[in-house]
């Protein structure tokens, strides 16, 4: 028999200290946490930084690291840095140096890069390699040149490395999620089957629980013919429902999940209620891959941003607001020669469901306006030119000439500094494990 | 019944950057039964104004899933909800 705790479903969202030392009391073989995701959009991977800070990052990693190493049982963390790559994965390690020296530990760490060189996805890109993802627009070499920095999620095989390595710790750059929780039962000669569905379903820590949380901790452990969900915290369960809920979750096949090594059929997964806040589950099948297949993730550059917010409570300034923006646009079009994006964000009309929006009561509309250009004064000028249109500007039938707009903010600009977008969402047929080199070091 | 009173669960999410997924898992199997044919893949198809789409039938856990391509990126300058987790909302109100 295995067991996993799985710290939570974020590292850095604030783990359950007691949950992790109740969890640890039941006899655990190793501690995963998942520490990024693609999901809080392109900036973390565009601009290098963190998602969660130093201080959010320590404070749910030291103790269960120390704790990890008392026991001497391996602790994995995946999409280290959040976007896992080489920039995140030195800043997290910074904070695991810190961690060591001040509690005077040592330990073994494997670090795994997951960056991927331009030149290396230049070359995959002109050898036909690359593929779209489900449909999505095809990749072109500008998208490649334009990123600043490119990762692929790495599946199991340096994570099986790395534990032979003797690792005490693995800090993984962008991996899968299941990944992370596959190594150390795959290892230990479990079941594929089981180990890649438990994995799928534990990367979220209390996730799959009720109630839900992505910030606590999850126990999961796999035996000969079954492996079982339960949540250390007492005032949560897993059932047959919230367990299988979660399969669904953030995948576009309900029956299929697919990973670098292979894929997991779901279709005739079992699920059973096994005690009052335990599921067991089996049934799930591991179809192994005879050539992996890489996810490749880019983004890049967009500009900087300025944004200004300001209510539209009149009327008729509401009703004629689609067209006096229409104007305000090409005006600036006209004035500024400039690259530049303006985007305009109505909050009470369709701000959020943008075309799809059905529901046509209105009385009040929150604006954004949104400029995007090359340089932030840039951005900031365009904002403050179409900002002042909007407060002046002279509609049909208009009575109240004091402004027409209310500001909830002085200054009425805000500088929100670098945008990135997503450059490469893609798919790649080639075994990419030789770009992900493992880093030994000693602490 | 609307549909919001029939389901445990009705939600979308991103899945990946590219793809919104919406789950609608139901009350019991009779609900399941009565909406599956009121919410047909040529529903969504109109209510997302989409010309393809992946609909998923999950007849064990009482579950629709309903899975298609975005407009842009998520994060993209126009886009709008960078989680995708609002695109459920169109559905909630719909009659079973």
């Amino acid at each position: 028999m295995v067991r996993a705790l799985s710290l939570m479903g974020q590292l850095g969202y604030g783990y359950n200290r007691d949950s992790f030392l109740r969890g640890m009391s039941e006899g655990v073989d190793f501690i995963g946490v998942d520490a990024g995701s693609i999901d809080s959009g392109p900036y973390f991977l565009g601009s290098g930084n963190m998602k969660a800070n130093y201080d959010a990052t320590r404070s749910d990693l030291e103790f269960p690291l120390v704790t990890a190493l008392n026991k001497k049982i391996p602790f994995i963390i995946g999409s280290a840095g959040y976007a896992g790559g080489d920039v995140h994965l030195s800043k997290f390690m910074e904070i695991v140096e810190d961690i060591a020296k001040d509690n005077g530990i040592h330990l073994k760490v494997c670090v795994i890069h997951s960056d991927l060189d331009k030149n290396v996805v230049l070359k995959l890109f002109r050898e036909g390699k690359v593929k779209s993802y489900e449909g999505n627009p095809p990749l072109d070499e500008a998208d490649i040149l334009s990123s600043t920095h490119i990762v692929a999620q790495m599946g199991v095989k340096r994570f099986l490395e790395a534990l032979d390595l003797g690792a005490d710790l693995i800090v993984a750059g962008r991996a899968t999620d299941a990944s992370i929780y596959a190594a150390y039962p795959l290892m230990k000669g479990c079941d594929p089957s089981l180990v890649w569905h438990m994995a799928k379903i534990i990367e979220c820590g209390a996730l799959c629980a009720k109630p839900a949380s992505p910030s606590d901790a999850l126990l999961g452990w796999i035996d000969e013919d079954a492996f079982y969900l339960k949540p250390p915290n007492e005032m949560r369960r897993c059932t047959v429902d919230s367990a299988m809920a979660h399969a669904l979750y953030e995948n576009t096949n309900p029956f299929v999940i697919e990973e670098p090594d292979g894929t997991l059929l779901l279709e005739n997964a079992k699920y059973e209620q096994f005690d009052e806040r335990t599921v067991k589950v089996y049934g799930a099948e591991w179809r192994e891959r005879k050539n992996p297949t890489f996810k490749i993730e880019g983004a890049k550059f967009s500009g900087f941003r300025t944004i200004a917010l300001m209510g539209v409570r009149n009327p008729d300034m509401i009703e004629l607001l689609d067209d006096i923006l229409d104007d305000i646009r090409d005006e600036a079009e006209k004035m500024f020669k400039t690259n530049f994006k303006l985007t305009f964000r109505q909050y009470g009309k369709n701000g959020v469901l943008s075309d799809l929006e059905f529901d046509n009561r209105l009385h009040e509309i929150g604006l954004v306006v949104d400029v995007v250009a090359d340089e932030q004064k840039v951005a900031h000028k365009i904002c403050s030119v179409v900002k002042s249109r909007l407060q002046h500007y002279d509609y049909k039938g208009r009575v109240a000439t004091g402004a027409n707009v209310a500001f909830p903010y002085s200054p009425a600009e805000i500088d929100m500094g670098e945008v990135y977008e997503f450059s490469v969402y893609h798919l790649v047929d080639e075994d990419l494990n030789r770009y992900f080199t493992i880093e030994e070091i000693e602490l | 019944m609307r549909l919001k009173e029939a389901v445990k669960v009705l939600r979308s999410k991103n899945a990946g950057v590219w793809h919104i997924t919406i789950d609608i898992v139901f009350k019991n199997s009779e609900l399941y039964e009565i909406a599956k044919t009121k919410l047909t893949k040529e529903l969504f198809c109109e209510l997302f104004n989409r010309n393809e789409l992946e609909y998923f039938q999950c007849d064990s856990i009482n579950t629709l899933k309903v899975s298609f391509l975005r407009e842009q990126a998520a994060g993209s300058l126009k886009d709008t909800d960078c989680l995708g987790a609002n695109f459920y909302i169109p559905l909630m109100e719909i009659e079973i």
